[in-house]
């Protein structure tokens, strides 16, 4: 038993609690944040006494999750005749297991001083610790193909596939992203690139295209408005989730606020400096106050980050399917070639950083002239006006002929 | 240092050169004693390997757990795909064979092929086989039933298969007898990029060759559903 | 090794965690199914047929591009991991990779299969009721707006 090896399951068993514990009151601040958003109060009335504790004040509806949770744990779950059983109770774990792995590699707080040796502040420190963040990423898909095929239900079906089309869309462009700042820092190991960041300027400041492009990915990843197409409420009743409930259902919930998590971490790790604030990066290697210290500012930046999906969540309306697929195929992996392409002669030739920030803007212009002087070609349809069709009404007769 | 002309990050000829040369001292992971590729290698012990694992202490790292762990699971979820009749079922049986070989891709430190492993086989091919499987099923209740003469063949093959394995086993350098261990401070992905760029640069380049003609093929397949 | 002990563990946990919630509701919650409860859900109306049917090969073909970009994207991150320690050998010994994957991409692009939404033009799809689409697709709205006019 190395002294890393206990620093690391002290790390897995904290930070998979807190974040656990953080996933109930995640949704406690969606609703809030909904309800700001339309002007609402929220849920206000669940204090914590229950009926039992001597506590009079409601305490900002704190109490909700907690009886949310009761509340599924004695609901009823019921298996519809005719579904794959196995499957069935298999998709839900296959939801939620691979968003907890992704947190293993996150260097939650840098270093620790332990006598005179240095011990890394993560679960399991890697030399390919982004890559593998992709890698387990890619494994998520499985959860939403096999709750929509096992449900034999047509609503889930569908929406399993579509929900499986997209996240491999997205993908493209995610690994895209990670791949030009490997190709930055010659580095993929998640402590490395977070050193680099705090040794110089986060990533976001100077490739501000490519982070807006992967924190978009990442709502597409874990299916967040404006890209929950899974679950079109309107067309699809609850997509591939349809048919479960209870318990089921609630991982399914808690498998989409896990990847909310783990996706920010991600982001926070390779664009805002991780664990690096202006002022505290001075000692790298610290005592247990400072890496208490640094997790805390990892966990406030993810912590902006959700209210940020959140906010995206209440305030913008869904995307076609169509478009979707557009903005990925079309829009996001062309852009982000550029970007990788740009990146790799800039180092080639030594540049300084402005220069990366003068050519995403450089990009971002480009990619604004561009866009819609694109010839489309014979490829797209016309709206066809079929005779008597509502796009096509009868002239109004006039009556006095 | 196995790579030993690597730039280090912190030099003043950094190709993204905005570190300002007061502040770096500070920061430099040389003050403390770090490396900058591999921080923990001079501090900690070398990173024992499989075979030295597996001759130690059971007790001592878990690596004969995690060696039984992982070959129990590809055995069984591989004998359960030759068993089911449900191919749904096999495509998830077989998802859990690779995520067992990719186990010990990460034992014998080969981290990336573990990582491909999953972004390629797992991710992919078998999101490609399921998507098949689901997109062109006619028949709802879609069982699998070898005929005799697949069964011959699938039995042929399985002899020649354990036949090769055999021959390997027998020709893998045991531990005293010229097993060159796993430097501490190895990186199959460094490893990897550079013999992509030297001696294997003519599959990589051909590799991109055949990934265009599958994309002409593919847009083809499209193209043709269309029209 | 320590690490693939903690992915291990961290497994473990997920797992545990994911089936004892499972059990817990299992043991505490009332089961009282009916014919209705049971019924696949398709907004109150009875089914018909299964769902496990043929579906849009559309999907098949993400799945495909998919795989062709992943397997790609494989190839390089060694490559770019490699790049700041050799630059010039990585940068002129990958643009003709990069190139030729670029090229098979403006060809896709350019040959229509990245959109979603395909003309109907020149197919010979048949629409619902026997409807020809690719000719009605032909046909200039102005002209059915006066055909329209002429049958009211």
């Amino acid at each position: 038993m190395s002294a890393q090896f206990i620093t690391s399951v002290v790390t897995l068993v904290v930070i998979a609690k807190l974040i656990m514990v953080s996933c109930a009151y995640l949704i406690l601040l969606e609703r809030k944040v909904a309800a700001w958003t339309q002007d609402r109060i929220g849920p206000n009335r669940v204090g914590l006494s229950f009926g039992v504790l001597p506590i009079r004040h409601h305490c900002w509806g704190a109490g909700q999750p907690l009886a949310d949770g009761i509340k599924l744990f004695l609901k009823e779950d019921y298996t519809p005749p005719g579904v794959d059983r196995g499957l069935f109770l298999l998709a839900p774990v296959i939801v939620v297991v691979p968003a907890m792995l992704g947190w293993a590699v996150i260097p939650w707080g840098g270093y620790l001083g332990w006598g005179d040796s240095v011990l890394h502040v993560t679960a399991a420190p890697i030399h390919i610790g982004v890559i593998y963040m992709l890698a387990i990423g890619s494994l998520a898909v499985y959860g939403v193909v096999l709750g929509g095929y096992a449900s034999n239900n047509k609503y889930s079906f569908l929406g399993g596939l579509r929900a499986t089309a997209q996240m491999l869309s997205y993908e493209i462009p995610q690994g895209l992203c990670v791949l030009t700042v490997i190709l930055m820092h010659g580095s993929a190991r998640a402590d490395m690139l977070v050193n680099f960041q705090a040794n110089a300027v986060w990533n976001a400041v100077y490739q501000p295209v490519l982070a807006v492009i992967f924190f978009t990915c990442i709502l597409a990843e874990c299916n967040r408005a404006p890209f929950d197409l899974a679950e079109a409420e309107q067309e699809l009743v609850g997509g591939y989730h349809t048919e479960y409930s209870s318990m089921k259902w609630a991982l399914f919930f808690m498998g989409e606020y896990m990847h909310m998590i783990t996706g920010a971490a991600f982001f926070t790790l390779l664009f805002l400096g991780g664990w690096d604030l202006p002022l505290l990066s001075e000692p790298l290697v610290g005592g247990i106050a400072l890496v208490l210290l640094k997790t805390g500012v990892f966990i406030g930046k993810v912590a902006l980050l959700l209210f940020l999906m959140i906010w995206i969540r209440w305030t913008l309306p869904r995307f076609r399917f169509d478009q979707l697929m557009r903005l990925a195929w079309r829009g996001l992996i062309p852009i982000t070639l550029l970007v990788m392409l740009m990146t790799g002669v800039m180092v080639f030739l030594q540049q300084p950083a402005w220069v990366a920030l003068v050519g995403n803007g450089l990009i971002a212009l480009l990619a604004v002239w561009l866009g819609p002087r694109i010839p489309q070609g014979a490829a797209i349809n016309r709206r066809v006006p079929l005779p008597g069709s509502r796009f096509c009404p009868p002239k109004p007769v006039n009556p006095t002929s | 240092m196995a790579i030993s002309c690597t730039q280090p990050w912190w030099s003043a000829r950094s190709p993204i050169g905005f570190l300002d040369p007061s502040r770096e001292r500070h920061y430099s992971l040389a003050l403390i004693g770090l490396d900058p590729i591999h921080p923990l290698q001079h501090k900690a012990a070398p990173v024992p390997t499989l075979a030295q694992l597996m001759t130690a202490d059971p007790a001592q790292q878990g690596a004969p757990l995690l060696f039984y762990a992982c070959a129990t699971l590809t055995c069984l979820s591989a004998w359960a795909i030759v068993f089911s009749q449900n191919i749904v079922r096999m495509s998830v049986y077989l998802l859990l064979t690779l995520m067992g070989a990719a186990g010990f891709y990460l034992m014998l430190q080969a981290e990336f092929l573990a990582a491909v492993q999953l972004i390629v086989y797992a991710g992919g091919t078998l999101i490609l086989i399921v998507f098949g499987i689901m997109l062109t099923n006619k028949n709802p209740e879609m069982q699998l039933r070898a005929t005799p003469m697949e069964l011959g063949l699938g039995a042929l093959v399985g002899v020649g298969l354990a036949a090769l394995l055999i021959l390997a086993l027998v020709h893998t350098p045991t531990p005293g007898q010229g097993f060159t261990a796993v430097p501490a401070d190895y990186q199959q992905v460094r490893a990897i990029g550079r013999s992509l760029l030297s001696e294997n640069l003519v599959p990589f380049e051909l590799a991109a060759v055949l990934l265009l003609v599958v994309m002409v093929g593919a847009a083809y397949m499209a193209r043709r559903r269309a029209g | 090794m320590n690490q693939l002990l903690s992915i291990a563990i961290f497994v473990g946990f997920g797992v545990g965690f994911v089936f004892f919630n499972l059990l817990v509701g299992r043991l505490v919650r009332p089961s009282l199914s009916n014919a209705e409860k049971e019924a696949i859900y398709e907004c109150g109306e009875p089914t018909i047929g299964t769902s496990w049917v043929q579906f849009d090969l559309r999907f098949y073909i993400v799945a495909l591009f998919y795989l062709i970009f992943d397997v790609e994207l494989a190839l390089i991150y060694p490559w770019a991991i490699v790049y700041r320690e050799i630059p010039g050998e990585a940068l002129v010994l990958g643009t003709p990779f990069l190139g030729i994957i670029i090229i098979g991409y403006a060809y896709e692009w350019y040959s229509g299969s990245l959109d979603w939404v395909r003309s109907t033009i020149n197919t010979s799809y048949k629409g619902t009721a026997g409807i020809d689409m690719a000719s009605l697709a032909r046909r200039d709205p102005e002209v059915l707006e006066e055909q329209a006019a002429g049958q009211a």
